[in-house]
């Protein structure tokens, strides 16, 4: 991401933030009606600073204090399907146990944003990142966004509502930051004003709501000659999202002069590249301190960071990667017994073109330049798939 | 990209919501059970004990007797067990075919 240089005056005011806390502060200029809350590390400092807001009236939402993240995400579904906008956030075990719930909140088309620290899942137990909780919520029916700096997180749930809430989509959305590594980090953000948010993002207007007045049922047994119509609804409304994420970011950048790519993905030193490193999240920011040392030694490398994860960019992939010969595609996860989760859908999308995957950073092991370098070195190589640790 | 959009197709609603009350009516549900039940009238008082009993809503009093609907009737025989007069018996159904 570019910031380009600050309007004067108050509007584009850096705050030195952490994380999570411009995740907070982005949801309440959204002003959901209902926040379910529970903590989990590395998220809890999310919801944690939004009960805070709340104590000190600057956030007029309903908090629930839940006793699970079952609980959290059946709160969300129940209060979002009475016609309001509601937010929650969580981790690792928490997206675990809430997994049935997500489905049942993308199945009732329920608009949810909820913001999600990464973080290994047990066992062994592990509170540090990588992408294995939202890689496995892969087919859940959300939208899945993943931020590479505080910044992008804050801008990136106001424009989260805006998709989800779309009458042609109306799918819930994860945006995801890295546990701790991007979650903790304090960062400037330059923070926008409730009049900015109110501009651009419209009322909650839902499609349908749990109204005593004029009674609807929600929820019901659909049989097999109805159930696949409704999957082909859910994933036309993920295909549509495609387009309504790039002219969001679009519009985003227009008013506040901070774009993302073209929302599914965002490219650096791309133009000319003989070779490409694909990723997702923080990593990517040490990608780039590593291209820029390379192109100095006249290597043409560029970075593909992919932001929409679903849906997935697979046309805007087909699009520039014709050019580039060997691509390497870092997975902070592993699909166990196959590869990394985003070297099977690059795969799968570019069969042409000479990839390798490379699983790194599990359980929050660093990833440094000095892997990315080694990294780089590897590129075009017989073996796949390799491990670096 | 065109807008896809398969409600057009299948005439339904987005998350499957059902926007007019009355629709289950239509899902005749009478032919999952195994026994059904047969009231005999004459030991029958209408006393209505087993129109609050059945889990289907199957039963009303009409003409001072019960009347069992059969098309929602599951057969689990609780209104049998509870009639004081013991003026509904369980049958087994007989299949005609498969
Ligand atoms: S409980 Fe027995 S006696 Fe009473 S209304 Fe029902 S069938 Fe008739
Ligand atoms: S058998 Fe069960 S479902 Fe049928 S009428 Fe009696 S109580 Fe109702």
């Amino acid at each position: 991401m570019q910031i380009k240089s600050g309007r004067a005056g108050n509007k584009d005011a850096r705050k030195m933030i952490e994380c999570s806390e411009a995740i907070a502060e982005a949801t309440a200029l959204c002003k959901p009606a209902v926040v379910a809350t529970y903590p989990i590390t590395p998220q809890t400092h999310i919801v944690e600073m939004l009960a805070k807001m709340h104590s000190e009236g600057r956030v007029n939402s309903e908090i629930i204090n839940v006793e699970s993240e079952h609980s959290a995400m059946s709160a969300c579904i129940g209060a979002e399907a009475c016609g309001v906008r509601t937010f929650t956030a969580s981790s690792s075990q928490g997206i675990a146990l809430m997994s049935e719930m997500l489905f049942i909140a993308s199945g009732m088309r329920l608009p949810i944003v909820m913001a999600v620290a990464n973080r290994a899942l047990s066992a062994p137990i592990n509170i540090w990142n990588d992408h294995s909780d939202t890689m496995a919520q892969r087919d859940a029916g959300w939208l899945q966004f993943y931020c590479e700096n505080a910044q992008e997180a804050y801008d990136s749930i106001i424009q989260a509502y805006k998709i989800s809430e779309q009458k042609d989509i109306m799918l819930p959305s994860m945006v995801c930051v890295d546990g701790f590594t991007l979650s903790h980090l304090w960062e400037p953000v330059k923070m926008l004003s409730q009049a900015d948010v109110d501009s651009f993002l419209p009322v909650y207007n839902p499609l349908y709501k749990l109204d005593s007045e004029i009674p609807v049922t929600m929820g019901a047994l659909a049989y097999p000659n109805t159930y696949m119509h409704f999957k082909k609804q859910q994933q036309d409304a993920m295909l549509n999202a495609v387009e309504v994420i790039k002219k969001t970011n679009l519009e985003f950048g227009k008013r506040f002069s901070r774009i993302y790519g073209n929302g599914m993905i965002e490219t650096y030193k791309i133009e000319d590249a003989k070779e490409a490193i694909v990723a997702m999240g923080s990593v990517c920011s040490t990608a780039r301190i590593v291209i820029d040392r390379l192109r100095q030694k006249g290597r043409k490398i560029g970075l593909i960071k992919i932001r929409a994860f679903r849906p997935f960019p697979n046309e805007e992939l087909k699009k520039i990667a014709g050019k580039i010969e060997k691509i390497a595609v870092i997975d902070r996860a592993i699909s166990l017994g196959n590869s990394g989760p985003l070297f099977i859908e690059i795969k799968a999308t570019l069969p042409k073109s000479h990839i390798n995957n490379f699983i790194v950073g599990l359980g929050g092991r660093d990833i440094s330049e000095n892997i990315i370098e080694s990294i780089v070195k590897k590129i075009g190589q017989k073996q796949e798939i390799e491990w670096v640790f | 990209m065109a807008k896809q959009d398969s409600r057009k197709d299948s005439g339904i609603t987005a998350g499957a919501v059902i926007t007019k009350a009355g629709s289950s009516m239509k899902n005749k549900t009478g032919f999952w059970g195994v026994f059904k039940p047969v009231l005999l009238n004459s030991r029958c008082n209408a006393c209505g004990i087993c129109v609050q009993y059945c889990p289907d809503g199957c039963i009303v009093i009409k003409d001072k007797k019960a009347s069992i609907n059969q098309d929602y009737c599951k057969g689990c025989a609780i209104c049998s067990k509870e009639c004081p007069s013991k003026a509904i018996i369980m049958q087994k159904k007989i299949l005609k075919s498969c």
